[in-house]
């Protein structure tokens, strides 16, 4: 069974299932079709496994901490995070499967506050990183504060009533030189992945077949 | 054959693709070209290097995304960080998000031990799976202000949380580095980090970073790539400019 | 009050104490955020584990039971990536995590093809004749777009140094341009969304957290300024 342990043969298994990506979207054969749709749903049920390669992690890094931790608030606060995991996962399999009343309950009093609660939080940073940013140091963060402060009285109401000349200069801006930039990003961006996805399939990239830091 | 409204795209990727392939090629003996300096990418030794002088732990994480580009991007850079950090004796801590990377994320961070002579120091709580975007935030801020983190290397495909993270990040006095390819995301960290991978240089970091001539290669393809489809903008406007005809032509052409 | 009133008023009250818990964080990181970072870890990982079996029997099983056999591959590929918790297996797992990362790079590369490459060449072809206002604007998205997609050119070639450097300074500022008014874009919907849980903070029966949390922190100040002054 050497030859199963070479890393040569998963790099090869990567680079046709990802050529046959590819092919599926250029060409129209229906028989790639129904196997490239079909290898979407492996990785759904391969995420699936993954996630209780997850549990397993969880479990040692807060089991550790349970059977060794000296100090009882961290002792606590791990074996009550195992205990909701497992209590969520039991309550979630009851019949049927994802949709038991205790599940829910337990979702909605739980995730569905917290949530949009630490989404929110960001309203106090993005104050404190606006203070950093909009400070003009050079050119360009004069730049950068310049079509921060025309896009925020663009946005706010308060904008149209200050001056009717801020709705023209934010939708100018918007328009056109965020336009060119944001346009830039994204084909940089397309090019950069499509660069990674040869190196991937060529076996250049990939760090987590490779021994060896620095790539 | 081909899907409709695809010729045209396929004749762009092989293009893209010709000059990438042609350049590794090319560059298999020596590099034939020389990458620009990406201060970002140099500046991860100093991060990994006031987390040993402080001794304190290195946070990374690889973004929120599953397994895309810029993941793998971000899996490519935190291997080299987690090098950095097995050489210095500094903590690596690793938090994923999503259940896909998790053992990628595992087997980047035990290949970066074993590949400086640490396997024995390598333990699996170093890639922490918090499952789920806005839990691996509230962890990110719980661990950087319990743990007073040094340094964190974030790299890949970001979102919400970005900001969460480098904002307790640079209260607890953190050095960071960190990168989108995610339009709405680079300004904060451009705006925070001391260190901001813009755009696309994510891509660019494993072929800079192990300086491999062939790895380069790929990226001076992509540079011949890139004026390629500047090249073809700038002869869109023209032909547009010359007259709508031409242009719709040249739009038609493009949806072939 | 009956059981679905009770249920419902301690969950509300829950969540009011969860919300108030994450935002002590503000303050100072706490034995109370620390709970509620804790209990959002753990109820979200239930949660996907749930949905993890679910996806694996809708997804699965229920296709193997219908004949389609060829679903057995990736339920083993599933089974094999636990061998990378092993020292001697580990290499097992490598099969599943090339399938993982082909089809997952090739799906999300591919869609770039079009959205992010073509759809924007199409969208630069722009008259640069016409009003003055429209030259001008229009030489901008062109330009601009041409100057901050080379910004990124990572070449270095020595003939071209000198060039490149101006081409790569008018594209770093568009791209500064775009990052304030992304910034400035997204700095209002923030400030939306936190006005939206405040608003729920004061709605019942949420609001009868608000003046225990405030007595929390009361407490806390004062034992840290104490602790300061010792």
């Amino acid at each position: 069974m050497s030859w199963a342990r070479r890393r040569e043969l998963p790099l090869f298994l990567s680079a046709i299932l990802g050529i046959m990506a590819f092919a599926d979207y250029f060409f129209d054969i229906p028989v790639l079709h129904s196997v490239v749709s079909d290898l979407q749903v492996w990785i759904i049920i391969l995420a699936a496994f993954a996630m209780f390669m997850g549990v397993i992690n969880l479990t040692i890094v807060h089991g550790r901490v349970v059977m060794r931790e000296k100090d009882i608030i961290r002792r606590g606060l791990s074996a009550w995070t195992l205990f909701l995991m497992y209590l969520m996962a039991i309550l979630g399999l009851l019949p049927p499967i994802t949709a038991h009343p205790s599940f829910r309950w337990l979702y909605s009093t739980t995730v569905a506050a917290l949530d949009p609660t630490v989404y929110s939080i960001l309203a106090f940073y993005i104050t404190s990183a606006s203070y950093r940013a909009f400070r003009a140091r050079n050119i360009e963060t004069m730049i950068f504060l310049i079509a921060g402060i025309i896009v925020i009285l663009y946005n706010a109401p308060i904008g149209g009533y200050l001056h009717p000349g801020i709705v023209t200069l934010g939708s100018w801006a918007m328009n056109v030189p965020i336009v060119a930039g944001q346009r830039a990003i994204m084909v940089g961006a397309a090019i950069g992945a499509l660069a990674l996805a040869i190196r991937t399939f060529t076996g250049r990239e990939s760090a987590w077949l490779r021994a060896g830091g620095g790539g | 054959m081909f899907v409709p409204g695809r010729i045209s795209q396929f004749v762009i990727f092989l293009v893209l693709c010709f000059f990438m392939l042609s350049a590794l090629w090319l560059s298999k003996r020596k590099p034939i070209f020389k990458l620009r300096k990406i201060a970002p990418l140099d500046a991860i030794e100093e991060v990994v290097g006031r987390c040993a002088e402080m001794g304190r732990p290195l946070l990374m994480v690889p973004g929120i995304e599953g397994i895309t580009a810029q993941t793998l991007a971000g899996l490519t850079v935190v291997n080299y960080a987690t090098s950095l950090a097995a050489r210095y004796d500094v903590e690596p801590i690793m938090l994923v998000a999503v259940q896909d990377v998790y053992p990628l994320a595992l087997e980047n961070v035990r290949l970066a031990f074993q590949a400086e002579g640490k396997a024995d120091k390598f333990r699996p709580e170093m890639v922490r799976f918090v499952y789920s975007q806005f839990p691996m935030a509230t962890t990110a801020m719980g661990i950087i202000n319990r743990q007073r983190v040094a340094g964190t290397v974030m790299v890949g495909g970001f979102y919400a949380e970005t900001l969460m993270i480098l904002e307790n990040a640079y209260r607890a006095g953190a050095v960071q580095v960190g990168g989108t390819a995610n339009y709405h995301n680079i300004p904060f960290f451009v705006a925070v980090c001391d260190y901001a991978l813009i755009g696309e240089e994510i891509f660019a970091a494993s072929a800079y970073l192990s300086k491999d001539p062939e790895q380069i290669g790929t990226i001076v393809g992509e540079d011949f790539g890139r004026l390629f489809l500047a090249l073809l903008a700038f002869i869109g406007a023209i032909l547009a400019t010359l007259g709508a005809t031409y242009g719709k032509w040249f739009i038609n052409l493009l949806s072939i | 009050m009956d059981f679905a009133e009770f249920a419902s008023l301690v969950s509300g009250l829950i969540a009011a104490a969860l919300t108030l818990m994450i935002y002590s964080l503000l303050y100072r990181e706490n034995i109370l955020y620390r709970i509620a970072e804790h209990t959002f870890v753990g109820i979200y990982a239930g949660y996907g584990v749930a949905y993890a079996v679910k996806n694996i029997m809708d997804q699965g099983v229920s296709r193997i039971s219908a004949g389609n056999y060829w679903f057995i591959i990736p339920m083993i590929l599933g089974v094999m990536l636990f061998t990378r918790f092993t020292v001697k297996q580990a290499w097992i797992s490598r099969y599943s995590m090339a399938v993982m990362v082909g089809v997952g790079t090739g799906v999300s590369v591919r869609a770039l093809i079009e959205a992010q490459i073509v759809r924007q060449i199409k969208a630069s072809v722009i008259s640069l004749y016409g009003g003055p206002f429209t030259v001008i604007d229009n030489l901008i998205i062109v330009f601009g777009f041409i100057c901050a997609f080379l910004y990124f050119f990572f070449t270095d070639i020595s003939a071209l140094r000198r060039p490149m450097s101006y081409i790569a300074k008018a594209g770093r500022y568009v791209l500064m341009f775009t990052f304030g008014g992304a910034f400035g874009g997204t700095v209002l919907s923030r400030m939306t969304l936190f006005a939206g849980r405040m608003q729920y903070l004061l709605s019942y029966p949420a609001y009868y957290m608000i003046p225990v949390f405030v007595a929390i922190i009361c407490a806390m100040i004062y034992y840290d300024l104490r602790k300061k002054k010792e």
